[in-house]
């Protein structure tokens, strides 16, 4: 019996040692030190006893049930009863203070701060969101995420994965999907806040000696740094803008503070088995990252730094290695990792496939094979060598290459065909062809020619595959462009041609010529180091100007600056009086001088994430929006430094103030002012809530549209929104949205041979056959036939007939520089498309003509498309993709809301530049658009809202009351302007340059007063602007050039319209300022 | 009764901690508690209300042993005090005194 009862008390003693330690973990974290021990021991004597409790018979269900109770039982500690014991010790009364610092331990406080600091930053995105689909790529990410498409190469198949995840917390309500996936950037972002502020604990322990025991001041020195430079980059411009909407970069921000953090961790770890399961996290981490965005590879040498300085013993030869071998690995990710496997994976497919003649994917599929038995052989046997480091690696290598495992969505997704199958990487030609990014070129970097160089040849150096019925056959080839050597040079910086004038105004070139070595490298220190990185740090931490592209930052002589009205409105002027940048410079030097190596290993990520990345992408002159996002790797390096400043500010403040409390809550408040006036300032220009125009003028270009008609676009911010609008909100879908620069391509063409919900397929005269991507039709250059004319259904026949005397050197020809199209104009107009009122305009033959001396594969389809559809299905384009097409349209679009309908009416007046359908744009435009916000003085606009999308709503409103006024109908029209003028007024989004149509069409509806008064607030602005624009000597900028054309215009419309004393006024005004300028320019010269 | 108020479960676990004397602690209450009243309670419920019980001074504590079974943790010993045991007599009576002005069995159904 004893012996029995030894036996049981033996098993229990097992058993005990089977007891889950992470919910202790989780108890000792929130419930008191002081009743720790008894609450654990009650635990594991209700564990052992749940256990054991049916005597003799342990069995695994029993052990289970005991380990759910056991958890339930820590869950249910987790009460006020229990937690609230913390904060009694906490009630500010002096006898509780020691019961605090024995109760608090450091890791605890650590971890309370850390997480108060995750959710102060939680609470500002969450109040700053983006309620809708951001303008740019985000309106993208949220339609592909919510119904896992294929976006633009080179894919974020982990953000869509988690993004489609969060999208379901819309429970159904499609209008909720953005705002959910915005959600994902906020909770990153504030993850990331949580960790970097542990991170710059981490790293100011190391400056400061910390004894074991209560917390002393220096301790709280240290939470305050990580407090400080934590929240000074959860509320610095460019990471804040990222927080608030669906863009990649919050949760790439979030993977590189990760794997910071987790080395940072790492180093602190005194078990060699536990740390080397970090470094396999880690390499996890980074091969997740690689499936949302590269950026925190870039950290890479500046672990191998941290990792260097715990392993061996620091020699200057030894740094230099561990800084070889992180740049090497980047490189070994970056080049080898992430492309190389793929096409070696591609290689094999050709192999087998082509060669040995099995099925497709038997390639990719051996591959994928020896991979992993290479991979499992090489874990086992260095397991069995017991080579801990080896091991280490090759693991590490694996959990990459699972991280990476999330692309494999992609390829499954677009076999799928979903609507959105961007360049549609169905094989392993195509995929590798999508992650390389092969669409948008190359730039040099090494060696390279300079913008001015001549292409002297081809060389080429290969095929390009594509699947074909059996095996995979050739496509293109692809070439090199070559120049000629002295036209070339190591370190080509300025080296886009197309950026040319740019390039010749930055470097003060004369025209043709060349740049030289000297000259390019100031470029590159000046352009884009300083203009397009130093300016965005400076944005950061110092403020910025204004929101309107190429704002500068704040400099000191600007900061008490009296500005006029319309300028110091601008919601994005911040001026945090440079007091976050010094405090970096402070801590930059405090760490420089109390502990270099860690100093470098900031400064190295400072580098890797700006500097490096400029040097690398080598940018081209101008962008098409501000890349101050691209950088927000070296701000969070920065903050590191401003939070250190407490700490070095502590250090002088020790030399003059005895009192140790009193220099703690100096140093702290002093460096907690960088985040205060961080916050403070960007708070109205980073808060995007109520606002809705970018997708709203979305619905508004859809809804512009005829039932089923095809809708051409330009990309990017006029097209994204309206896939938003169809895959997520469902609206109009039975329209079809075809970009024009896609069109070029085969597989966008193929795609629109499929139904796309009610959008049925489309109908062509040429085959997919002439539209291949090897075939003859990629472009069509003009050539003089001597033909006045080419009628269009003629010239697609031979082109599908492939007649050889169109063709020269693998290309087909355009034999004229015009091409018709025929009209049965009685068939015409039985069909109704014509609008009431144009019927005389009906032409018999339409006439396109060329605008440069190419068509594109793009026109062709137009081409074909228009005179295939014959009059049944609507086409469309808008605004942009108007001015792309190579051929001439606009005599035959007809407005309609805010796009135009290509008709067989041709506009017959020159100072009308389109027609307009009245009845049908007033009835969209005044009834069934949506202008949610646009009258809100609080909402917050940048340029991308006013330039771009409400003043295109203004002008459209505008020719809408011009024609009507043209057909006499003065009412209507005032009713237009009115309408215009209550829904987008100046209040909420100031007057822009349509507003001089506006006022002049006022003055011809009869509304004169609100006319002169649009007039005069108009002109004084544009006086009070110009007028200091030209006593701040700024040059002849965009800014000055807009003032004085609307100063202009308002004198001459109250001129005209008999305003005479305001019009004299406003007039000598303009030509003083004009002849200020003038005097001004030949001092100059 | 006085001015402390006890509910029904804080009066439960004092009459325990009384009636157990030098074995009274978190997870014994608990069992006796299930054999005794028939009751599952959590363990964290009569913590919470050992703590609440000690903070209104019906109860004090010290650590006691230690055992393999509790994995060489201490246990908190609770002991009732006199405040604590008058507020329980106090309650017992009173709780007499109104179960007397129940009638007992009502004879005239019919």
């Amino acid at each position: 019996m004893k012996e029995a009862l030894n036996n049981i008390d033996m098993m229990k003693q097992e058993f005990s040692g089977l007891i889950p330690k992470f919910p202790f973990r989780l108890l000792e974290w929130f419930c008191p030190s002081h009743l720790y021990e008894e609450i654990e021991g009650d635990l594991i004597q209700r564990f052992n006893r749940d256990v054991s409790q049916s005597s003799q018979l342990l069995n695994r269900k029993n052990l289970r049930k005991a380990k759910y109770r056991l958890i339930w039982s820590v869950i249910c500690f987790f009460r006020p009863g229990i937690i609230l014991k913390n904060v009694n010790a906490l009630n500010l009364s002096w006898t509780h203070v020691n019961l605090f610092k024995r109760d608090f331990n450091f890791k605890k406080t650590n971890d309370l701060i850390g997480w108060s600091v995750f959710f102060i930053s939680l609470f500002v995105y969450s109040f700053t969101l983006e309620e809708t689909a951001s303008f740019w790529d985000c309106s993208e990410f949220i339609a592909t995420s919510y119904k896992l498409q294929v976006p633009h190469p080179p894919g974020a198949p982990l953000f869509l994965l988690l993004g489609r995840f969060f999208s379901l917390f819309s429970f159904g309500d499609p209008t909720k999907v953005a705002y959910a996936i915005n959600m994902m950037s906020a909770l990153s972002s504030a993850l990331t806040i949580l960790l970097l502020y542990w991170s710059i604990v981490l790293i100011a322990k190391k400056l400061i000696v910390i004894t074991k025991g209560s917390i002393d001041d220096k301790k709280w020195l240290v939470f305050a740094a990580g407090i400080v430079g934590s929240l000074s980059y959860a509320f610095s411009d460019s990471f804040w803008f990222s927080a608030v909407e669906a863009e990649v970069y919050a949760m790439s921000s979030l993977f590189t503070a990760f794997v910071v953090w987790a080395i940072l961790k790492w180093d602190t770890m005194k078990d060699e088995a536990e740390a080397n399961r970090w470094i396999i996290l880690v390499a996890y981490v980074l091969g997740l990252s690689i499936g949302v965005h590269l950026l925190n590879l870039l950290t890479l040498p500046a672990l191998a730094l941290i990792y260097y300085f715990k392993k061996f013993k620091t020699t200057k030869w030894g740094v230099a290695l561990a800084l070889v071998t992180g740049c090497v690995s980047i490189l070994f990710v970056n080049d080898v990792i992430i492309p190389g496997l793929p096409t070696l994976a591609g290689h094999f497919e050709l192999f087998f496939v082509n060669t040995m003649g099995l099925f497709f994917g038997s390639g990719v599929l051996v591959f994928v094979l020896l991979l992993v038995t290479a991979l499992v052989f090489a874990v086992r046997y260095t397991h069995r060598l017991k080579a801990a480091t080896a091991n280490t690696f090759v693991l590490a290598l694996s959990f990459l290459l699972i991280g990476y495992g999330t692309y494999a969505t992609i390829v499954i997704r677009a076999n799928f065909d979903p609507p959105i199958n961007e360049n549609a990487p169905k094989d392993i030609m195509s995929f590798v062809r999508y992650l390389r990014r092969e669409q948008y070129g190359s730039r040099p970097l090494m060696f390279g020619p300079y913008f001015t160089a001549n292409p002297v040849s081809i060389s080429y150096t290969g095929f390009k595959y594509v699947k074909g019925k059996d095996k995979y056959v050739t496509a293109e080839r692809t070439f090199d462009i070559e120049y000629a050597p002295n036209e070339q040079t190591i370190l080509p910086r300025a080296w886009y041609s197309e950026d040319k004038e740019e390039y010749k105004r930055i470097m003060n070139l004369k025209e043709g010529e060349q740049p030289t070595f000297s000259q390019n490298m100031v470029y590159m220190f000046s352009h884009q180091i300083g203009t397009m990185y130093m300016r965005y740090f400076m944005w950061n931490f110092a403020g910025r100007e204004n929101d309107v592209q190429g704002a500068d930052w704040l400099k000191p002589s600007e900061w008490f600056k009296k500005l006029p009205s319309a300028l110091a409105d601008n919601k994005a002027r911040n001026n945090f009086f440079m007091i976050p940048f010094l405090l970096g410079l402070i801590g930059m030097f405090y760490q420089f001088t109390k502990d270099t190596k860690n100093f470098f290993v900031v400064a190295l990520m400072f580098f890797m994430l700006g500097t490096a990345i400029v040097l690398y992408l080598n940018s081209r002159a101008t962008e098409p929006r501000e890349r101050d996002y691209i950088y927000v790797g070296s701000y969070y390096a920065f903050t590191f430094w401003i939070g250190l400043s407490v700490l070095g500010l502590a250090e002088i403040a020790q030399r003059i103030i005895q009192n140790k409390k009193i220099i703690v809550a100096f140093a702290s408040s002093v460096g907690i002012l960088a985040p205060a006036i961080m916050i403070y300032q960007g708070w109205d220009d980073h808060d995007r809530s109520n606002r809705f125009f970018s997708a709203d003028t979305a619905h508004n270009s859809l809804v512009s549209c005829d039932k089923n008609g095809i809708v051409f676009t330009g990309g990017d911010n006029d097209t994204f929104p309206l896939w938003y609008e169809q895959e997520v909100e469902n609206c109009r879908t039975d329209l079809r949205v075809l970009v024009l620069s896609y069109s070029n391509g085969d597989w966008y063409i193929d795609q629109t041979t499929r139904q796309a919900y009610q959008s049925p397929p489309f109908k062509y005269t040429l085959t997919p056959h002439d539209y291949r991507q090897a075939g003859l039709n990629n472009y069509l250059t003009y050539a003089d036939f001597k033909i006045k004319s080419i009628d269009a259904k003629e010239y697609l026949n031979l082109l599908r007939k492939e007649h050889p005397s169109l063709q020269e050197a693998g290309h087909n020809l355009l034999p004229s520089r015009v091409i018709t199209l025929q009209i049965n104009k009685e068939e015409v107009l039985k069909k109704g498309i014509i609008p009431h009122g144009m019927e005389n305009l009906v032409v018999d033959q339409m006439e396109l003509k060329l605008k440069g001396t190419t068509l594109d594969k793009a026109d062709l389809l137009f081409l074909d498309l228009l005179t295939t559809a014959n009059w049944e299905r609507p086409i469309y384009v808008n605004y942009t993709s108007m001015s792309q097409l190579n051929l001439d349209v606009s005599p035959y679009a007809v407005q309609e809301g805010n796009a135009y309908h290509i008709l067989p009416v041709r506009n017959p007046r020159n100072d009308r530049d389109y027609l307009v359908d009245t009845d049908k744009t007033y009835d969209r435009m005044l009834n069934q658009f949506k202008y949610r916000g646009l009258d809100d003085p609080s909402v917050y606009y940048t340029e991308d809202y006013k330039v771009q999308h409400v003043m295109n709503h203004r002008n459209n409103l505008n020719s809408l009351a011009q024609a009507l006024l043209d057909k006499g109908e003065k009412e209507k029209a005032a009713t237009v302007l009115n309408f215009s003028l209550e829904k987008m007024p100046d209040a909420a989004i100031a007057y822009d340059p349509s507003v001089r149509d506006t006022v002049s069409l006022l003055f011809r509806a009869g509304e004169k007063q609100k006319a002169k008064d649009i007039a005069t607030v108009v002109g004084k602005r544009a006086l009070e602007t110009a007028s200091y624009l030209v006593a701040e000597k700024v040059g002849l900028t965009f800014e000055l050039r807009k003032n004085l054309y609307l100063l202009n215009a308002m004198q001459q419309l109250l001129l005209e319209n008999q305003e005479i004393v305001l019009a004299e006024q406003f007039s000598s005004e303009y030509e003083r300022l004009i002849e200020h300028l003038q005097n001004e320019n030949e001092v100059g010269q | 009764m006085g001015k402390e108020y006890l509910g029904e479960f804080e009066e439960l676990i004092l009459t325990l901690v009384a009636a157990l004397q030098e074995d009274a602690y978190g997870a014994a209450i608990a069992e006796e508690l299930e054999t005794r009243v028939k009751r599952e309670a959590n363990l964290s419920a009569i913590h919470v209300t050992l703590y609440r019980l000690e903070d209104k001074g019906f109860i004090k504590s010290s650590f006691g042993g230690s055992t393999n079974e509790r994995g060489g943790r201490r246990k908190r010993i609770y002991t009732i005090t006199n405040a604590g045991m008058a507020i329980l007599k106090a309650m017992k009576e009173s709780r007499m005194e109104l179960w007397k002005l129940v009638p007992q069995l009502k004879m005239n159904i019919g």
